[in-house]
């Protein structure tokens, strides 16, 4: 299933020293954050704090220049390698099991699944059955899922980093 | 004073269920797909995004090449993947073919930047004895690999070269019932060399590899003898280095594989002189220089003041030196940058070079063993480098009383592996280098006194990232393949007995699809002597 | 003195212990938690290391969290990214 492109705006927020992002969950899950925070401790003092229900604060002392600009352009950095994470989580949640089936074929004589057709074939069973996006569900159900992400149009005026 | 602002994303239209398991990263201004076997594709980025939205459809003509590579998973053939997978990784399971021998810690050179810990001339009590030797080559023939490569090294091995007679000799009488492949290599500095020696290890087919660290300015400043003698060391390695040249064609050796090896560490004194370096190695005919940066290890940690250097400084000096080489060898000259070799292999070539210190697990104590002159095991001669400094965690036991089954399960042997499987680690279970690079729990360890350490902050991680970076970036820029022809020819491999018949009198495969599959697979491993 | 509050859902609560005990040397650290929060305090700071100590801890802190998570998450499924 496919996820439409999405617009978002990370807030920041900068005092001269250090520079803190706010990031709702729904968008960015725990381990990409995750991920994101540990490529910058090289470069940065790294920082996690939870303001609200659903919200990750990060907030990144520079090691060296704290100056507007620097500390502006590592959030932008972090912002970028963020979505590397964010995509990564995303492409191993769903490709996760066709990479254990052909380790496991590389590695061990014996493996589970008989072969990988019955393997992609599960994947779609899967795929049906989990309906994350709510497929099944009438159109005129009243209630929407309250975890469902804003996709309004929230961009702003700058240029959006590289995804 | 609180600045507010907000960074615009996007997220890239995404359908997961149509992709294949891969890392990905940027080089240039394209997008690097790597995976697990090795094998990669550049795209750009509107190519990546349609391939990340499911919309890269057959007509694209990068789209067979995707699902090949198992980029795309509707045509991906997994067991086909899998077969590739086991190709790349053969070496898993076949026990240590490594193994290094430390025949005294006695050295007459006192070299700047000394890993191994040397001992004074008088100090015989660092010999190894001939029944000591005796466990080594027992312990040694008892791994399950079927090659075997034993590697003098020290101190300074020479001076103890009765236990090099007796391991060569009783090796090969005990090889008669094993039926192992074995080689032998000497790490030497050639300064105790003589005809006699000379002679023997000619007759005995034993590689030689000595260190040259430069013209003789650099060599002899970084690598003077210990009391300050009068000769020059450099003039030792000049007149050696020809001789068994000169003798390995007297005696009707190929001189393209058979030649003295030679082993640089780079210095800040290196820095200055990169160039004289390289054209000192293409005048003595050396084909292969490692650029090695210093390590950790022994008498480097109280004079790095003096010698060191910082990594952004190593790392310019490398790709100065790396684009000189390529563009030597763009004039016909054959010298090739063996750390880009090995990564180049990989990425190249089905198969792996099986260099122990840049593969996932590490081999320390799976594919390397060293044996301290006391009997001492360790998983690796770095593990005897960090004893010789006082700290014994990554001794395994005593020869005659460890086997070699208890050596290789050893905890010690596991925690390694384990914090080397670079599936398990941050950042690198995702970095797109996965399949290229290996981690050094014991660098880790001397660094930050923790095997995983933070990879972030871990030199070694900035070089692997770096040389990767390197070679993807002219890659991706070499329209014309010239370069790739290049790079193709550092993969190849062949036995030192028989050439293979597909290579020509020069051993030169250069782009034809041939060498697209490079006749490495059963070549033997590289040594540990070019360790980084 | 200072203090860090390292909230549960984002450090691994046992590495937070853990790490304490590696700066023993430089402080004296108290680790208390709430059903939601770690809270570490530092006192008797060694003054030299008194600038960056909680900085230093921090990354400790996040370095492990994420090692811990990332070995976890391989004995139950395989690295799939």
């Amino acid at each position: 299933m496919s996820d439409d492109a999405l617009q978002d705006e990370i807030a920041f927020v900068e005092d001269g020293r250090r520079v803190a992002l706010t990031l709702d969950e729904e968008l960015y899950p725990r381990d990409a954050i995750l991920g994101a925070a540990y490529l910058f401790v090289d470069r940065a003092w790294v920082f996690l704090s939870r303001p609200g229900d659903r919200q990750v604060e990060v907030r990144l002392k520079p090691k060296g220049d704290t100056d507007s600009a620097a500390l502006e352009a590592l959030a932008g950095e972090f912002a970028n390698e963020l979505l590397n994470q964010v995509l990564r989580v995303r492409i191993g949640e769903s490709t996760g099991r066709i990479r254990e089936y052909y380790m496991a074929r590389a590695f061990f004589s014996t493996t589970t699944q008989s072969s990988i057709d019955q393997l992609l074939a599960e994947l779609d069973e899967e795929e049906l059955a989990d309906d994350d996006l709510e497929i099944s569900v009438p159109w005129d159900t009243p209630e929407p899922a309250a975890d469902t992400p804003d996709e309004g149009p929230a961009v702003g005026d700058e240029e959006p980093p590289r995804a | 004073m609180t600045r507010r602002g907000s960074i615009a994303v996007t997220h890239p239209r995404l359908d997961a269920d149509k992709l294949g398991p891969f890392r990905f990263g940027r080089i240039d201004d394209k997008v690097l797909l790597t995976h697990d076997t090795g094998q990669w594709h550049l795209l750009s980025e509107p190519d990546f995004e349609a391939l990340l939205a499911g919309t890269l459809g057959p007509d694209h003509p990068d789209h067979a090449a995707l699902v090949d590579k198992g980029f795309i998973r509707d045509g991906m053939d997994a067991d086909a993947i899998a077969d590739r997978l086991r190709r790349k990784k053969r070496w898993l399971g076949m026990g240590p073919h490594l193994h290094v021998v430390i025949t005294t810690l006695r050295c007459n050179q006192s070299c700047k930047y000394c890993h191994a810990s040397r001992t004074d001339m008088d100090r015989v009590d660092t010999d190894m004895s001939i029944d000591t030797a005796r466990l080594v080559v027992d312990h040694a023939l008892r791994s399950p690999s079927p090659f075997i490569a034993f590697e003098f090294q020290g101190g300074e091995p020479t001076v103890n070269m009765d236990v090099i007679r007796f391991i060569v000799e009783y090796s090969r009488e005990r090889n008669r019932n094993e039926g192992k492949t074995i080689e032998y290599s000497l790490v030497t500095n050639m300064t105790r060399m003589d005809e006699d020696k000379a002679e023997w290890l000619l007759a005995n087919d034993v590689f030689l590899c000595t260190s040259l660290d430069g013209p003789r300015h650099v060599h002899d400043w970084n690598r003077p003898f210990a009391g300050g003698q009068g000769s020059a060391p450099f003039d030792e390695v000049m007149k050696w280095v020809q001789y068994f040249n000169r003798r390995y064609v007297e005696m009707g050796r190929d001189p393209e594989l058979w030649h003295v090896d030679a082993l640089m560490t780079t210095t800040r004194k290196t820095l200055e002189h990169w160039r004289e370096v390289i054209d000192l190695y293409v005048s003595l005919g050396i084909r292969n220089l490692y650029l090695r940066p210093l390590n950790p290890f022994g008498f480097i940690m109280k004079t790095w003041k003096a010698v060191g250097y910082d990594q952004e400084d190593f790392l310019r000096f490398y790709e100065q030196a790396l684009d000189y080489i390529i563009d030597l060898n763009r004039d016909g000259v054959q010298i090739i940058e063996g750390t880009a070799a090995l990564f180049l292999k990989k990425m190249l070539t089905p198969d792996d070079p099986n260099f122990v210190d840049l593969r996932s697990p590490i081999g320390a104590g799976t594919g390397q063993i060293a044996y301290n002159y006391d009997g001492t095991i360790f998983p690796s001669d770095e593990g005897r480098m960090v004893d010789a400094m006082g700290d014994p965690i990554f001794a395994l036991g005593r020869l005659g009383e460890l086997t070699p089954d208890e050596a290789i399960g050893h905890p010690t042997v596991k925690a390694l592996a384990v914090a080397s499987l670079l599936d398990t680690l941050p950042m690198c279970s995702t970095c797109w280098n996965a399949p290229y690079c290996g981690v050094r729990p014991l660098h880790n360890y001397m660094m930050s006194g923790d095997l995983f350490g933070q990879r972030p902050n871990t030199p070694k991680c900035k070089q692997h990232m770096t040389i990767a970076r390197l070679l993807f970036e002219r890659l991706s820029r070499d329209t014309d393949g010239s370069l790739e022809a290049i790079f193709r020819r550092w993969t190849l491999e062949r036995p030192r007995e028989t050439p293979p018949p597909d290579l020509d009198a020069d051993g030169d495969a250069g782009a034809s699809p041939a060498a697209s599959s490079p006749a490495s697979g059963d070549a033997a491993p590289d040594s540990a002597a070019a360790t980084e | 003195m200072p203090e860090l509050m390292l909230h549960k859902s984002l450090y691994d609560a046992a590495v937070v212990h853990q790490v304490a005990r590696l700066y023993e040397g430089v402080a004296t650290i108290a680790v208390d938690e709430d059903p939601h929060a770690v809270t570490v305090r530092f006192d008797d700071v060694d003054p030299d290391v008194a600038d960056v100590l909680v900085d230093h801890f921090g990354n400790h802190v996040l370095v492990e969290t994420v090692k811990q998570a990332n070995a976890a998450e391989q004995v139950l499924m395989g690295d799939s990214r």
